[in-house]
């Protein structure tokens, strides 16, 4: 049996240390943007934040910029890829949803057409997470700890496959202009109506999508909603970590949260920032919590 | 003219006369306002609503009446607008109800039907407030019932009733704080206190001088119908608009617990296919109105249930038919059908707009000063191809009419939300949510959205007063919170934070929605948002060019 290496991507938001610690590679998408003075800007949507700080990155939307995302290329998948597979080594790719992302859906079609003939001796197996942000990061986290228990990749596949929707996600934003513009979220007709003032709540739901399915008015009310919510589909919170991941929200809105999902009674409750594919979706100022809990059964239509 | 007993006619002649006497009255009814702004004009609702009572005898034989009595409760019910409006169509309801199956009464009789009358209005009422036309109406019924004997007369019933109607009157100003403190009398007790002296009036022999327009006495004059409107090429399109009133038939049905569902039911069935429906049972008579294609099948399956008394059938395709405007017809072709629906009250074209926009259906027109009527609520429903239809009223003195509504209509199920303000509606809007495809938690969404919010308005002082313990005087802004005055001032400038800061808990509020009147300047505006900015940094804000008429400002407070 070859050794295999775990790789996610760009939306899975696991910092440069946690993904150092557990052993985790992963694979760039690209954001591109045109500035002030329509100078086009294209870059990887690094989880290092090697380039800019999250703030500054942050700020670009804040000052109008409309930051398009673009899938891993197949350049990103031999350049990261080749490598190990060279090596002789496997690899399992968990991917960002595919609600969001066809990365992973490439990443197949390539095992296939191209590296199963150039490696043939090599096994990559996809996995489609169904979710992004700290829900795709705590699969990977968890697929390192059982990577590391001795399990084998295709064990590890299969019971990420089979346990993937217990992954919850739960989301508010400060303000609707960006997932607008972006269009990347699913919601019943005329849910938004007016812009003004209405806060979504969204879930990453059973086919991965990010869907709006409820909505609060005003930022306290979401935020109170959101760690209620939290609390009533949490499974065990004193056995994990929960991850609150945001983009430059305001202190005390940040204090506000964490303080009701201290209360919830989870072991512990880490604050990360958001990474940069999906917060160039949802705008400056998005929280996101991410936990293990009840199944998610909802599909936005 | 000395009345023994009354009959159809000399009913028909009283009611006429009482509202001629409130016609010639009603302005000064209308200035009996609690609140320094113009307000919901009661004089000119009750009027409105009792012409309805009168103008439904046209063309009616006023014989029998009992009958009569039917025809005018109709037609007030319908008519009805505005509190005091519903609440009168409500006496009479129950006056009517009292002179059933009777062709003459005498004072005895009358005076127990006006009993009957008393009972309906205070049924009416979820909350009867003493102090009110309840109060003026009830003990006026109570002292000239206990006045007449078998030898009395009908001007004896009604003088003692006026008599006393005029003394209870004058008591509600202390019986009622509000009315003390503005030093007015009750305006519903008031118009009826009009309406009862032109009947006494009238037995007097003394004429009135005032005279029901022609388009208030008689419904609209049967326009010359066009019969090229349908040629031998034309298909029909939009069916037979089917009126009839059916006679149910003890030999057919258990008449007393006969359910006009059975017939809607019908109506929906595929052969029939009916569209805007509109069925009403009273005692053993069923009135229905519905647009189909098969009227044939309509006719034949009604008489399973009883005989018909009149029936109409007529043409869509023609223009001969004063139920149905153009606008109506372009309804018709073009509504979808719709498993929730909503109706909403407002007046100024940006409200409007807004709320069009966030998923009303249908709005009725109409704000405190103009008080839809039932009837228009009914045209609203039935303009709708709905299974579910919500309704906002958006005004206090509007939702009496609305729930009246919500009662008589069966092509649909209705609910009457609370909303007593246009920031009520639009926070609820904003919130809008159908994907549950719950009824009930739809409306409570709506409700928790209406708790939520506080309701702003600042407005001018039509006249000096003093209210609530604030002193105002003429041309001040004046500021109301929730319904009730909280400020009155020159400043206006600084007129939203001023009302802001009497806003409880307004540390908590995340929200403001800043709806603007028509006639505010750029310069007040940017002003009072300025301010608002600075002094309650955290609140997010937004505005909205409502173009809404005597208000400057509707504030949204969440």
């Amino acid at each position: 049996m070859n050794k295999f290496v775990i790789f996610t991507d760009s939306t899975s938001d696991l910092t440069t240390k946690q993904r150092k610690d557990a052993g985790i590679e992963y694979v760039r998408m690209l954001v591109n943007w045109t500035d002030k003075e329509k100078k086009f800007h294209e870059t990887y949507a690094c989880l290092d934040w090697s380039e800019m700080t999250p703030t500054q990155y942050y700020n670009l939307m804040r000052d109008g910029a409309v930051i398009m995302t673009s899938q891993v290329t197949e350049q990103e998948f031999d350049l990261k890829f080749v490598p190990h597979l060279e090596k002789g080594e496997d690899i399992l790719y968990l991917a960002c949803s595919s609600g969001l992302s066809a990365s992973g859906a490439l990443a197949a079609r390539l095992a296939k057409e191209k590296y199963s003939k150039e490696f043939p001796k090599c096994k990559i197996r996809v996995v489609d997470t169904l979710i992004s942000v700290m829900g795709e990061g705590l699969i990977a986290l968890d697929a390192a700890k059982m990577k590391e228990e001795g399990k084998s990749l295709d064990e590890i596949a299969d019971e990420i496959e089979k346990t993937r929707l217990t992954y919850n996600q739960t989301a508010t934003v400060e303000d609707l202009t960006t997932l607008a513009k972006h269009g990347r979220v699913k919601a019943a007709k005329a849910f938004f109506g007016n812009l003004f003032g209405v806060k979504p709540i969204l879930i990453s739901d059973a086919k991965g999508n990010n869907f709006a399915v409820e909505k609060a008015k005003g930022r306290r009310n979401a935020l109170i909603r959101v760690a209620e919510i939290v609390k009533e589909r949490v499974i065990a919170p004193e056995k994990q970590i929960c991850y609150v991941c945001e983009a430059d929200a305001k202190p005390e809105d940040l204090e506000l949260l964490v303080g009701q999902l201290k209360a919830v009674g989870f072991k512990e409750v880490v604050t990360q920032k958001l990474g940069p594919i999906i917060s160039a979706s949802c705008g400056p100022a998005t929280i996101g919590v991410y936990y293990k809990g009840k199944e998610e059964t909802r599909i936005g239509e | 003219m000395i009345l023994k007993k009354l009959n159809g006619e000399q009913f028909k002649e009283l009611l006429t006369n009482g509202a001629l006497n409130l016609k010639a009255n009603y302005e000064e009814v209308d200035s009996l306002n609690v609140f320094p702004v113009p307000d919901g004009d009661t004089g000119t609702n009750m009027l409105r609503t009792i012409q309805g009572g009168v103008s439904a005898l046209n063309g009616f034989d006023a014989k029998d009446l009992g009958e009569t009595g039917k025809v005018v409760s109709k037609g007030m019910l319908m008519s009805a607008r505005g509190n005091s409006g519903v609440i009168l169509s409500q006496i009479f309801r129950g006056i009517c109800k009292g002179l059933e199956g009777k062709k003459e009464v005498d004072a005895v009789q009358l005076a127990s039907a006006y009993k009957v009358g008393v009972k309906q209005a205070y049924g009416a009422v979820v909350t009867p407030v003493e102090g009110t036309i309840l109060t003026v109406f009830r003990e006026a019924t109570e002292v000239a019932s206990k006045k007449v004997n078998k030898e009395s007369t009908i001007n004896e019933f009604l003088e003692e009733h006026l008599k006393q109607a005029a003394k209870t009157l004058k008591k509600t100003k202390e019986i009622l704080p509000v009315l003390k403190e503005a030093g007015v009398i009750d305006s519903g007790g008031a118009g009826y206190v009009y309406i009862v002296k032109g009947m006494v009036k009238f037995l007097d022999g003394e004429k009135i001088e005032a005279e029901l327009t022609k388009e208030e006495t008689s419904s609209a004059p049967a326009a010359e119908i066009d019969f090229n409107a349908f040629t031998r090429d034309d298909v029909l399109q939009f069916g037979y608009c089917t009126e009839f009133i059916l006679r149910l038939q003890s030999s057919k049905v258990d008449v007393d617990n006969f359910d006009v569902e059975t017939i809607i039911k019908d109506l929906n069935e595929e052969d029939i296919s009916g569209d805007s429906i509109v069925a009403l049972k009273d005692e053993d008579v069923v009135k229905v109105h519905v647009h189909t294609k098969e009227p044939g099948i309509v006719l034949h399956k009604m008489r399973k249930y009883g005989e018909f008394l009149t029936i109409k059938c007529e043409n869509m395709a023609l223009q001969h038919n004063e139920n149905m405007s153009e606008e109506e017809r372009e309804v018709q072709v073009k509504r979808e059908h719709k498993k929730y629906a909503i109706v909403a009250v407002a007046q100024g074209e940006g409200i409007i707009e807004q709320f069009k926009a966030l998923g009303v259906d249908v709005v009725v027109s109409g704000n405190q000063t103009m008080n839809p009527s039932t009837e228009d609520f009914i045209k609203a429903f039935k303009s709708l191809d709905a299974e579910n239809i919500i309704v906002f009223p958006n005004n206090k003195n509007i939702i009496m009419a609305a729930k009246q509504a919500e009662s008589l209509y069966k092509g649909a199920r209705v609910k009457v939300i609370h909303s007593t303000s246009i920031p009520q509606c639009y926070s609820a809007l904003t919130m809008l949510d159908f994907s549950s495809d719950d009824f009930t938690i739809i409306v409570g969404s709506f409700l928790e959205a209406i708790r939520n919010v506080v309701t702003g308005e600042i407005t001018i002082a039509n006249r000096s007063t003093r209210l609530n313990g604030v002193s105002v005087m003429k041309n001040d802004h004046i500021h109301i919170v929730d319904g009730k005055l909280v400020r009155a001032t020159k400043l206006k400038n600084r007129a939203i934070i001023d009302l802001l800061a009497k806003v409880p808990g307004i540390e908590d509020k995340q929200v403001l929605t800043v709806i603007y009147g028509k006639d505010v300047t750029e310069e007040e505006k940017a002003k009072n948002i300025a301010w608002v900015k600075q002094k309650y940094p955290y609140l997010e804000v937004g505005a909205i060019d409502g173009g809404q008429a005597v208000y400057k400002y509707l504030l949204a407070i969440e």
